[in-house]
């Protein structure tokens, strides 16, 4: 019986978290990454001159883009032994929930890397606390949707190429622009306290391009696989 | 193939070179020098019409894009990448010639306004189409791939545009900076349209031209197997 | 009241726009026109050979 789109995404996304949980390696270096990044830039600018508090929503968008794109890298490359690929498009589950799962399982990692690296942040910045966290990680994980729909899409087509990692960067970034500018203002107009009327417009931005690309790269994942 | 008979550039070239000496010749010597911004504000003839030209290509490359998906016609790809190499071009010569004329005009080699901001990621994108491309040995693949990463990239610029339109609200230019759309006398009209055309022809020629000799390549590398250049 | 001069000196920034432009595009004809005259050379040396091939045959 096939299963539906739902229940064959879950199980991609299964698949790939539990390889990921094996080795934990991925992870932990993804994460030391984040942290250190985050750690570096603080030394990177003149502490009189900007305040921390003016800073930190760059750092941690700026970190957010590279981190992703390193939890990215590794998506398809599980994929890549003993052409474990075919073996996945054998299966009787729709191609877009093959795109789904992986991008799922992505969204997970991107979310659990966020988890640390945003106290982190809170904490080296001297952000206040409580509300502050939640505004965060709520915007934070729209955007980690939209890095994620990109992402996958682009780190499976890149994987087959003779430049993988220049050309996940190269063809990813300028669409995640429009996703960090979007969750920098936001960001930025509710740590400043200002009415969530100004936040608004950058919100619908962050949503609609999740939506949109959510949308069209899972309709595009086909196209990229063989006949 | 046929195509090996025919010359690179055509009659459509020639034309296009000579009107665009034509063109050059009415700017430099025959159109006024205007009196707010001096001789610079003659960039404005070449930057624009190619801008137009660089868009023009473009648009070809997102709509041959859509046709191969649907299609699967390989003719319908190399359009697709012959118009991303001269749009390429084209969006190199607004680039440089944007700063060239906002320097002595605005006193700033840049500004993050909507044009500008979106012909350099326009060039980001372009730049990454045809790296995609030099990166994937298949012919198929790299059809597909392409012509995947140009639908998107069309999907993209709205995006681009809102978040330029929504920066600019937050941070409004100067209205002093900003040369107000200049109500042209007639000659420096004509001149435009002349540039404009001029350009517009040059882009189609070099577009005709740089497909035969992707023609050429192809027939090369069915014949080798796979050899020629990119 | 400001006294009207002519218009600003502008014109080294709108000969160097000019030129750059020419080579430019000139550049890039130029060097489509080497690519397809060595692609086009190429081509002929490998149906030379096919056609010497066959006729050995």
């Amino acid at each position: 019986m096939r299963p539906t789109l739902l229940a064959a995404t879950w199980l991609v996304a299964r698949k790939d978290l539990k390889i990921e949980f094996r080795t934990r390696t991925a992870f932990f270096a993804v994460l030391v990454f984040a942290i250190l990044g985050v750690a570096i830039f603080y030394f990177a600018w003149d502490s009189t001159a900007v305040a921390a508090v003016d800073l930190a929503p760059g750092v941690l968008w700026v970190i957010f883009i590279f981190s992703g794109l390193l939890s990215l890298q590794r998506s398809f490359g599980v994929e890549q032994a003993d052409r474990a690929m075919d073996g996945l498009l054998l299966s009787p589950i729709d191609r877009e929930a093959i795109f789904l799962g992986k991008a799922l399982a992505n969204l997970v990692f991107v979310a659990g890397i966020l988890l640390v690296t945003i106290p982190a942040v809170v904490l080296l910045y001297n952000l206040p606390l409580g509300r502050t966290l939640v505004i965060l990680f709520a915007i934070a994980l729209l955007a980690a949707v939209g890095l994620v729909a990109v992402g996958t899409l682009f780190s499976a087509m890149a994987a087959n190429t003779r430049l993988a990692e220049l050309l996940l960067p190269m063809l990813s970034l300028p669409f995640f622009v429009p996703v960090v500018y979007g969750a920098a203002q936001a960001t930025s107009a509710l740590l400043a306290g200002r009415p969530t009327a100004e936040a608004w417009p950058f919100l619908k931005l962050l949503i609609a391009f999740d939506l949109v690309f959510l949308f069209a790269c899972t309709l595009a994942f086909p196209f990229t696989l063989e006949e | 193939m046929s195509s090996t008979k025919r010359p690179l550039f055509d009659w459509l070239f020639v034309v296009a070179v000579l009107s665009l000496i034509a063109a050059y010749v009415r700017a430099v010597f025959f159109t006024p020098i205007e009196a707010l911004q001096g001789a610079a504000q003659k960039i404005y003839y070449v930057h624009v019409s190619a801008a137009i030209s660089a868009y023009l290509a473009l648009g070809i490359v997102a709509l041959m894009s859509i046709v191969y998906l649907w299609l699967h016609d390989e003719r319908a790809d190399r359009l697709a990448e012959s118009a991303g190499e001269v749009g390429l071009l084209f969006l190199t010569v607004v680039l440089t010639t944007g700063p060239l004329w906002g320097k002595p005009i605005w006193g700033a080699w840049w500004t993050w306004d909507a044009r500008l901001t979106l012909t350099l990621f326009l060039w980001f994108l372009t730049a990454g189409y045809l790296v995609l491309r030099g990166a994937v040995d298949d012919a198929a693949m790299r059809s597909r791939y392409s012509a995947v990463l140009g639908v998107l990239a069309a999907l993209l610029i709205p995006f681009i545009h809102l978040s330029v339109y929504l920066f600019n609200t937050l941070h409004p230019m100067p209205i002093l900076l900003k040369p107000s759309k200049p109500s042209m006398p007639s000659d420096m009209l004509i001149t435009f349209f002349s540039m404009w055309g001029a350009c517009t022809l040059l882009c189609i020629s070099l577009i005709g031209a740089r497909y035969r000799y992707g023609v050429d390549r192809d027939a090369l590398r069915a014949l080798e197997g796979n050899g020629g250049d990119r | 009241m400001m006294v009207q001069s002519g218009p600003p000196d502008t014109a080294t920034y709108y000969r160097l726009a000019y030129t750059w432009v020419v080579v430019l595009y000139g550049t890039y004809a130029v060097v489509l026109w080497l690519r397809s005259r060595r692609v086009r050379a190429q081509l002929r040396a490998v149906e030379r050979e096919e056609a010497r091939a066959t006729r050995a045959t």
